[in-house]
């Protein structure tokens, strides 16, 4: 998906496609400079044309694209990551008793729901 | 001048560049030298400092407040077409199979760039674009990480996705803990996506108005 929106802008705009033949010194200060560009336009009109629409965010990301690029899938390898990956659990865990909250909150006003029903 | 004729800032930015540029690219690279170096570069392109707070979005989303309360930012790399010298030609050929430099960007969740590292060969690793920026200015209060892709490795200052996990908790039925990180997760990281597009949507007319003169 992300891939696509990238191709997207990149054949709207196609100064990405053309890639202008100055020296690589200059073509690497490019995308720097619209990062200023974009930073600095935030920062004096931070009103204009705002259209970012992050409603459908989570159909965006792309996981299963192959961009491991020979990063070790194992990861029991990542010796030095210890402490991050009690991190990474301790979230998921957090989230996943916070979701079974709601399950159950949902499950039990359905039957609330269902109770009411039946009784009329 | 933007009260007298209401031009925005973009188009205010575009006739600047292309004035300057009329008359030769001498002085395109030279602004482009001048953005891209400090000190206006490190005025509009900083790091967070250790006095980083939480943006609103964050804190008043209960589905991501408080798990997602020490990340700073969305870290990515993305692949920019470039023309390089034949001759170097075969190291700035990605994965993808055509010649680019490969960005690693950093943006934080107000949608600005809090870094940018540019000019590497496409055939880069994300995890190499990496290294090399935690060698090269990219600071990370202690205790904070960025969001990052699989592309990335897990280590302290990067959150990364369980690899080899299906996020689908609608399809999948919810059949494993890992599966609940993944949709806030996704849902904070586009904005790094998001701020990208917005990046190459704004400096389209600039570079557009470029190409017209050239």
């Amino acid at each position: 998906m992300i891939e696509r929106i990238f191709s997207v802008l990149k054949h709207r705009f196609q100064i990405l496609l053309l890639s202008p033949e100055y020296p690589m010194s200059i073509q690497a200060h490019i995308p720097a400079t619209l990062c200023v560009i974009h930073n600095f336009i935030c920062d004096h009109n931070p009103d204009e044309e705002v259209y970012m629409d992050d409603s459908n965010d989570n159909e965006h990301f792309d996981y299963d694209n192959p961009e491991h690029q020979g990063i070790p899938d194992d990861e029991e390898e990542l010796d030095e990551s210890g402490s991050m990956k009690e991190v990474h659990k301790h979230i998921a865990r957090c989230m996943w008793e916070s979701y079974q909250g709601i399950l159950q909150q949902q499950a039990s006003s359905d039957d609330s729901f269902n109770d009411s029903d039946s009784n009329m | 001048m933007v009260k007298q004729y209401h031009l925005k800032v973009s188009q205010l930015l575009s006739l600047f560049m292309m004035l300057m540029s009329t008359p030769n690219c001498r002085y395109f690279c030279k602004m482009l030298s001048i953005f891209a170096s400090p000190p206006f570069y490190t005025n509009h392109v900083h790091s967070p400092d250790d006095t980083y707070h939480v943006p609103n979005k964050i804190h008043n989303d209960s589905k991501l407040w408080p798990f997602f309360k020490d990340t700073i930012g969305v870290i990515d790399s993305s692949h920019i077409h470039a023309h390089p010298p034949s001759s170097d030609r075969p190291a700035y050929r990605n994965h993808k199979g055509f010649v680019s430099q490969n960005c690693l960007f950093a943006c934080d969740f107000d949608l600005k760039f809090s870094y940018a590292l540019t000019g590497w060969e496409g055939s880069v690793t994300d995890a190499r674009l990496y290294d090399e920026a935690q060698s090269g200015g990219l600071y990370i209060p202690p205790n904070k990480y960025f969001l990052a892709d699989a592309g990335f490795l897990l280590c302290h200052q990067l959150l990364v996705p369980y690899r080899s996990v299906r996020y689908h908790l609608a399809e999948w039925g919810c059949a494993n803990i890992r599966c609940i990180l993944f949709p806030f997760y996704s849902k904070l990281s586009n904005i790094s996506y998001m701020s990208v597009d917005w990046q190459t949507r704004k400096s389209c007319s600039i570079y557009d108005m470029h190409l017209l003169e050239m």
